[in-house]
């Protein structure tokens, strides 16, 4: 039973969960008591009037002084309530500084996949019908997409479409003018629901330039898979088969041929949406998107840990969730793969 | 064998695409301002009605922002950036006018009963956002909620010389040092003054829509992207002495976060923000050549560095730290690494800091002498030095100083490493060679960079190095309330520390500002930003 499948699969990984998101709390806890630097120097900087006896009096009463077992101990107490701690930079929970800036990330990775398959799906199926030159040069734009770093893109879109063109805004979410009442922190979403269409153009019009970087070099990874998938698959007995019945190419080619083309890709296209939500610091840098990525790194450099904690234990949430969704979505897509698991 | 599915599902994307593409065009284009000014085409009002013109637009003024601030809590940071814009909602007692001098703000006046006590006056009629006044009550809650030990405020620091503070009357404060302070003055134009009634009430609460008696009103903080304030039609004008006196003059000034400096530099160009600093002097150069941009060359208040570990041979024989100071070229890294954007200095100060002495010379850049040196201490085929530094945008500026030092035989390896490691394993032991970096001395007085780096008691920057003449008139000055005697002070104590040569002395940096050419504003050397006074043509 499919419904069963299901249930089990996404069951298990919910449990498996768990023990995921402590231990990669516990390292990250450890990788920073060894890294050198502490969070109360970073907090002062260098300034004249501190003495060094005022700096450890800080580092007392943040706790940082005490011996590496007992901070961990506490450390754990606090995780099992579900609390990673208090941002040093911030002076606020942690955990609510990084939810905070989560919308903005989920809503670019969102339009960043979006971009992907609007391009790499006619791309790869194009190409592998068409053969020949449509193919070599769809291939070949593919190796350029796919080799271009996607800050780079980044900076090639805002000399391009920004700073020559102006025609898109290449910094931030929305026209700092406008102001939308933020109800999911999905800007776009958010000026749908207040009925204010200023917002919501101004929000698309904002993010298609980080979208196109992070999708970009996505969709040559996509394309190029989709297209030896759909060239192996159209060249397998069955499609032969279907053909000699007598049915119609394009019922050959989106029925048959392509849904089995797709299995293998669905699983990358999920992939590439753990990675849009956890690695898109470079394009959240670049175009000034006030997303987690930043956040994380930042807070890396401020030796702010519980923020750090808090960022890589989404990251880590995100990457289990969409790898669920790959598995879900092949046992949805790919009757086979039923009552295997 | 039919094609069409295909060709319709390629044609239906493609237009999609295409027409998604023209809508967001179309309605950028059609928002820009026209180049003409609209009035001329206004079809003429039949009905005579002269007194509905048109309300005048909004002003917005966006400065571009190179970091976001940390909390709106004017206790609880220590980030210029953050600083910079809380001072637009709330003011401190004493301010700095454009040209640096120090002048009562909040303040009617100010006289010391004794060496230790101070009188301030606080000009009456000056009102917070919600309408009530400010009385001697808020300062005093203001101060002790910064030297309170459960705020944990990393400011205490700042004015723990503050003993007592004692309300007069509603208007009259008496502040009692523990010592004589001078720097005291200079401190209080860092703290800005809360309305005691409201942040009792509200607690922490307050500060997620603060409210003081600055310039702006403060509306929001959306983090990582953006703090808007509005104009306080209502504000008393700041001091007579630095004119014009009044309220802002935009209606609504936004701070836009944008960490990368191209990105923000691109940002400049396309108009989507009118003012920013924090730039490369590459891109300083690019962005003077674009015609809607004005870039004005102006001084951080920073000295640049190389500390050596006096500790430690070679470094712990004066000939040799001579030396050093001649073998770099400064003017030279100046022009070409830097562009222009430094002037050399003789020791830590420069023209403006109290306790500056012109007459003071730098080291000659004089290779040959160098040498010389070395050879007399004993070092004629020079040696090998680890040079650390902690700001990675100045590694051109390392390796250049790394070139001249290997001219006269001393081979540097450059290596960049975080300041809490430099600090806590290196300056505070006293281990290692030479570190490269710089000192903000905001404050405009010697003390700024000086004192934590080279003379106070003990745990010195500069790798530990102490000078008991230089520790003394440190102290001295410090204590002495008039800045005449206190510059006398220090300027002797520069002389000393000049001589002793613990470092290689460098430049003083300049930084660009840049802004659009529809704006007006005075950039100020203090990193702090005189918005009430700026203007945007619209």
């Amino acid at each position: 039973m499919l419904d069963s499948d299901l249930l089990r699969l996404i069951g298990r990984r919910i449990v498996g969960l768990i023990p995921v998101m402590f231990g990669i709390a516990i390292i990250v806890f450890l990788v920073f008591s060894f890294v050198p630097g502490d969070p109360v120097t970073m907090l002062i900087g260098k300034q004249s009037d501190v003495s060094e006896e005022f700096i450890q009096q800080l580092r007392h009463k943040y706790g940082l002084d005490r011996p590496l077992y007992v901070r961990f101990f506490y450390f754990l107490r606090q995780l099992i309530h579900g609390d990673v701690g208090i941002s040093y930079q911030f002076n606020r929970p942690a955990l609510e500084v990084v939810l905070e800036r989560l919308p903005a990330t989920v809503e670019l990775a969102f339009f960043a996949l979006a971009v992907a398959i609007v391009i790499a799906i006619p791309a790869g199926i194009f190409a592998a019908l068409k053969g020949g030159a449509v193919d070599r040069g769809i291939v070949g734009l593919s190796v350029v997409g796919f080799s271009m770093p996607n800050f780079w893109i980044a900076m090639l879109l805002i000399l391009v479409f920004g700073t020559t063109l102006k025609v898109l805004p290449i910094s931030g979410r929305l026209d700092v003018t406008l102001t939308v009442e933020r109800v999911t922190g999905f800007y776009i979403l958010d000026g749908i629901l207040a009925g204010d269409w200023e917002v919501v153009r101004s929000a698309l019009s904002h993010i298609i330039l980080p979208a196109l970087s992070l999708g970009i070099p996505a969709a040559a990874l996509i394309v190029r898979l989709l297209r030896n998938n759909l060239i192996s698959v159209l060249g397998a007995e069955f499609i032969r088969a279907a053909r000699a019945r007598g049915l119609r190419e394009s019922v050959v080619i989106y029925k048959h041929a392509l849904r089995n083309a797709l299995i293998p890709t669905i699983n990358i296209v999920a992939l590439q949406l753990g990675f849009f939500l956890t690695g898109s610091f470079f394009v959240e840098t670049v175009f000034a998107w006030p997303g987690m990525g930043r956040l994380a790194v930042d807070a890396i450099y401020a030796r702010d840990y519980p923020v750090v904690i808090a960022a890589v234990m989404i990251s880590a949430l995100f990457f289990v969730l969409s790898n669920l969704l790959a598995d879900i979505l092949i046992l949805v897509t790919d009757p086979r793969t039923r009552g295997v698991r | 064998m039919s094609e069409t599915p295909r060709r319709n599902f390629l044609k239906v994307a493609g237009a999609a695409v295409v027409a998604a593409a023209l809508g967001i065009i179309g309605y950028k284009v059609a928002k820009k301002p026209s180049p003409t000014p609209a009035p001329t085409t206004q079809p003429p009002s039949t009905t005579a009605a002269p007194t509905t013109a048109p309300p005048p637009k909004e002003k917005v003024l966006i400065f571009g922002l190179k970091e976001d601030i940390v909390t709106l809590d004017p206790a609880m940071h220590r980030k210029r950036v953050t600083e910079s814009v809380i001072q637009q909602y709330a003011e401190p007692l004493f301010w700095r006018t454009n040209d640096m001098r120090v002048i009562p703000h909040l303040l009617e006046s100010y006289e010391f009963v004794d060496d230790l006590t101070w009188r301030l006056k606080l000009r009456k009629g000056i009102k917070f956002h919600d309408g009530t006044e400010l009385k001697a009550e808020d300062v005093k809650f203001t101060l002790e909620r910064i030297l309170d030990p459960n705020q944990n405020s990393p400011r205490a620091s700042m004015i723990d010389e503050i003993d007592t503070i004692t309300i007069i009357d509603d208007y009259t404060l008496e502040i009692k040092t523990k010592y004589p302070s001078g720097p005291l003055m200079v401190d209080l134009t860092y703290q800005e003054m809360l309305p005691k009634h409201a942040v009792e009430a509200q607690g922490e609460d307050f500060f997620k829509n603060p409210f003081g008696t600055g310039p702006f009103k403060f509306v929001e903080w959306v983090p990582g992207e953006r703090i808007v304030f509005e104009k306080n039609p209502d504000y008393w004008g700041g001091p007579a002495e630095v004119p014009p006196v009044g309220p802002p003059k935009v209606d609504k000034l936004i701070f836009k976060v944008i960490p990368d400096s191209a990105t923000r530099m691109q940002a400049l160009k396309a108009g989507e923000i009118h003012i920013s600093y924090g730039f490369t002097a590459d891109q300083a150069e690019e962005m003077a050549k674009d015609p809607n941009l004005v870039v004005e060359k102006v001084r951080a208040a920073r000295s640049v560095f190389v500390f050596l570990n006096t500790h430690k041979a070679p470094f712990n024989d004066k000939r040799v730290r001579h030396a050093l100071n001649m073998a770099v070229d400064v003017d030279a890294i100046i022009k070409n690494v830097l562009k222009g954007y430094g002037r050399r200095i003789a020791c830590m100060s420069f023209p403006g800091v109290l306790g500056h002495d012109p007459n003071l010379e730098p080291f000659p850049y004089d290779p040959d002498r160098a040498r010389q040196l070395l050879a007399e201490a004993g070092y004629p085929d020079g040696f090998d030095a680890v040079m650390m530094y902690d700001e990675e945008w100045r590694k051109d500026q390392a390796e250049a100083i790394a070139y001249y030092l290997g001219q006269v035989g001393v081979n540097v390896t450059i290596q960049l490493m975080d300041w809490g490691t430099i600090k806590n394993e290196y300056l505070l032991k006293a281990k290692g060679d030479m570190y490269f970096g710089s000192w903000g001395c905001g404050e405009l007085e010697l003390y700024g960079n000086v004192n934590s780096t080279f003379a106070r008691e003990k745990d010195t920057y500069a790798f530990q190095y102490h000078n008991d003449e230089v520790t003394r008139l440190m102290k001295e000055a410090l204590a002495t309330l008039d800045p005449e005697q206190r510059a006398q002070k220090f300027m002797e104590l520069e002389r000393i520390l000049q001589e002793d040569a613990p470092a290689i002395w460098l430049w003083e940096q300049f930084d660009p500002w840049v802004y659009r050419k529809e704006v007006t504003f005075t950039p100020r050397t203090d990193e702090r930003y005189n918005l009430v006074d700026a203007d945007i043509s619209v």
